[in-house]
Order: structure tokens, then C-alpha cells, then sequence
């Protein structure tokens, strides 16, 4: 009988790392749509009243942003952008397989209350045998390390 | 003093009498004598039959037998004998290049344009581009090429040749052309250079990311290592390692 393959469960330093190219193209993006939207608004001149409903929908839009930018890659392959370069992959941890929308977003939120307290939700990562920390607690994921070249 | 010798001063006593207003007839005349003889070359010389008379002999089959036989002749081998033996040539050569005589020579052809105009022509002859891929077809060449470039004089040559302004003025000359420019353009515009400065990126790009997985995966372990230290946990798999599917090694 073969011996079972061993799967090497990805690290606190790599996500991390995975995290911060994410949260750079997020923000690139959300920066020059910012930028652009806010000239337009400053030269059309528009009552303080509209100005504080176009902020309050621009950061509403900028979390729908962000999290649609989690939702969609954790949810068709897997890997977000920054996962691609780090090459690992969440995924469900029953089946193995990209994990659902909801599940997508449970996880996203999963993201954001872990690193309120100082990013106490991740350090779970560093003392678990499977490396999780409270995202993948909430929805049920396993990050895993992968072969797959970036090009 | 014997009786010859007696009669040998005697004989040399008269011939230098003899001689006496001899010798004083050649100084009196030897000026105008002189003079005359130079006038009359100048006579012969200034005379339009003297130029028929040399354009005829140089058109005369006798001066091309002359110099036919000169040059089959031993003249031409003792000639070169000559040249090799005292290193005229090499004489002249360092002369020449320690003068500057080559640089000022090669700077007013391209000053004037010479330069251009003959690579342009020679450069639009079908015949040497046939030439030129006949010879670099040649194994022979291939040799000579390799025995040439790996010679010390060709080393010397090269680095007179990047000290001397020669270089300069070309480059100089190279930069300012118009020419030059467009072809760089059009190059750096082509699909294969853009394609190669494209892949080349992205190779760059995938070898940095690859570095960064390295060493991100091995501050994991570190860090997975430090902290089982620190939590005393032993007996259970290597760090961050668990087989599929959920199982938990037994």
C-alpha cells in the first residue's frame, strides 16, 4: 500500500505576504477610482450634503470592492491574486475544492474580525498543526501550498 | 734615395707644372660653362619637340618591354629583399602612426564625405555581397578569423585603436547621423525585440517571486519550529504537514 501523500499547509509569513499584494491591488484600484470620482465631484461643485452621501457610498463601495475581490477568487479558483505569486490555494476542507459564495463571504468577514485585535485571528496559524486561524474556522477552509507556476 | 725614386718626383715635379694652366683655365671657365650647360637644358627642356619626343618614347612598345623586363627581372626581388631585410616598411609604418599622419588622413575623408560615398557604392554592388558570402562560407576564413583574433597584435591593434581619436570621431560621426537613429527605432519597435524585452520581464518578475516563496516558506518553518518550542508540543507531524482530506495521522 502507498504511503498517503502529505500536504504542506501554508504559512502565517506567506499569507501574509499573499495578503499584502492583494491589499495592494485593492487599493491601487480603489485609489485612482477614488482620485478620479473626487475630481469629478470638485469640479462640479456640489452641496456638503451630496459630498457626504458620494463619501459615504465611496466607502461602502470600496467594501463591496474589496470583499468582491476575495468572494470572486476564493470562490472560482481559489487563489486570489497575491495567492498566485505566494502559489497556495484555500480550499474547502471536507471536499477540497474551491469553497461557495457564502462561504466565500462568511470567510471575508471571517478576515476582516481577525485583524481588528491586532490580528489576533491569525495567530491561531502559527500554534495550529493544519495552520488555521479564525477565517478558516468560520468557513470551514484549509490553505494548502501548490505547484502551480504563476505563468 | 735610390735612382727611381729620384726619377718618380722628377716625373710628378712636371706633371704638376704641366697641369698648372690647365687648372687655371677650369676656374677661370668652370662658372660660365656651368651656366651654359644649364641654359641649354632649359632650352631643350621648355622645347615643345623635347614633350613629343617623351610622350612618343613613353607610348613606344620599347619603354613597356623596359618595364615588363624590370619587373620580371631580379630588380623588383632585390627590391623587396631590400624592404624586408632593413624593415623599411615597418620604419615608415611607425613613422606614420607616430606622426598622426593616419588619423588626420582618415579624419578629412570622413570630414568630406569620401568615406560615405564609397561604402554606399561599394555596399550596392550585387557582386560584393556574392563575394562577401562566398568568403564567409570558406572553413578557411572560419580559421583564419580565430587565428587572427586571438593574436597578440591583434590585441595591440585594438587597444591603439579604442585610445585613438579615430573612435571618437566616428562615434561622433555615427551619433549625429540620422540614419542611425531610425534603424535603432525601428529595431526597438519590432515584434521580436518587444517580445524578447517581454519575456525577459516576466522572467525577472517569476525568478523574484520565486525567491520571495523561498524564503516566506522558510520563515514558516522557522517560525513553526519556534513555536513548538515554545508550546512543548512533540510527537506530531513535521510543520504544517497533515494528510488529505481532513485525516489526522493516527
Amino acid at each position: 500500500m502507498a504511503p498517503p501523500s502529505v500536504v504542506p499547509y501554508t504559512g502565517l509569513v506567506t499569507r501574509a505576504i499573499a495578503l499584502a499584494v492583494d491589499a495592494l491591488i485593492i487599493h491601487v484600484v480603489a485609489l485612482v477610482t477614488g482620485t478620479v470620482v473626487g475630481l469629478i465631484v470638485t469640479a462640479l461643485h456640489v452641496p456638503d450634503t451630496v459630498d457626504t452621501i458620494i463619501k459615504a457610498v465611496g466607502g461602502a463601495a470600496y467594501l463591496v470592492w474589496a470583499a468582491s475581490y476575495f468572494v470572486f477568487f476564493w470562490s472560482t479558483t481559489g487563489q486570489t491574486t497575491g495567492a498566485l505569486v505566494m502559489r497556495f490555494r484555500v480550499l474547502s476542507d471536507n471536499k477540497r475544492e474551491p469553497i461557495s459564495v457564502p462561504r466565500a463571504v462568511f470567510r471575508f468577514v471571517g478576515l476582516i474580525l481577525s485583524a481588528i485585535p491586532f490580528f489576533a485571528g491569525f495567530w491561531p496559524v502559527l500554534f495550529t498543526r493544519r495552520r488555521r486561524g479564525l477565517p478558516d474556522w468560520m468557513a470551514n477552509t484549509v490553505v494548502v501550498d501548490t505547484d502551480d507556476a504563476l505563468l | 734615395m735610390g735612382l727611381a725614386d729620384t726619377a718618380t718626383d722628377l716625373a710628378v715635379s712636371v706633371t704638376r707644372e704641366a697641369m698648372r694652366p690647365a687648372r687655371a683655365l677650369d676656374r677661370r671657365f668652370r662658372p660660365s660653362a656651368q651656366r651654359a650647360a644649364l641654359d641649354a637644358l632649359d632650352r631643350v627642356l621648355d622645347s615643345p619637340v623635347t614633350a613629343i619626343a617623351v610622350d612618343r618614347i613613353l607610348q613606344s612598345p620599347l619603354v613597356e618591354r623596359a618595364i615588363t623586363g624590370v619587373v620580371a627581372g631580379p630588380l623588383v626581388d632585390a627590391v623587396a629583399d631590400v624592404l624586408i631585410r632593413d624593415a623599411v616598411i615597418e620604419r615608415v609604418s611607425a613613422e606614420v602612426v607616430r606622426a598622426g599622419v593616419a588619423e588626420r588622413v582618415v579624419e578629412g575623408l570622413v570630414a568630406d564625405g569620401v568615406v560615405e560615398r564609397s561604402l554606399t557604392g561599394v555596399l550596392a554592388d550585387p557582386r560584393v555581397e556574392a563575394l562577401v558570402l562566398t568568403t564567409l562560407e570558406s572553413d578557411r576564413v572560419e580559421v583564419l578569423v580565430g587565428a587572427v583574433a586571438d593574436s597578440p597584435g591583434m590585441e595591440r591593434m585594438v587597444a591603439r585603436v579604442l585610445e585613438s581619436k579615430l573612435l571618437d570621431v566616428g562615434v561622433r560621426q555615427l551619433l549625429a547621423s540620422e540614419e542611425l537613429w531610425e534603424m535603432i527605432d525601428e529595431i526597438a519597435s519590432s515584434k521580436a525585440v518587444t517580445d524578447a524585452i517581454a519575456h525577459q520581464t516576466m522572467g525577472l518578475a517569476d525568478e523574484v517571486a520565486d525567491e520571495v516563496r523561498i524564503r516566506s516558506r522558510r520563515m514558516d518553518d522557522w517560525l513553526d519550529r519556534a513555536t513548538r518550542r515554545a508550546t512543548r508540543r512533540r510527537g506530531q507531524p513535521g510543520p504544517g504537514q497533515d494528510l488529505p482530506g481532513g485525516a489526522s495521522p493516527a
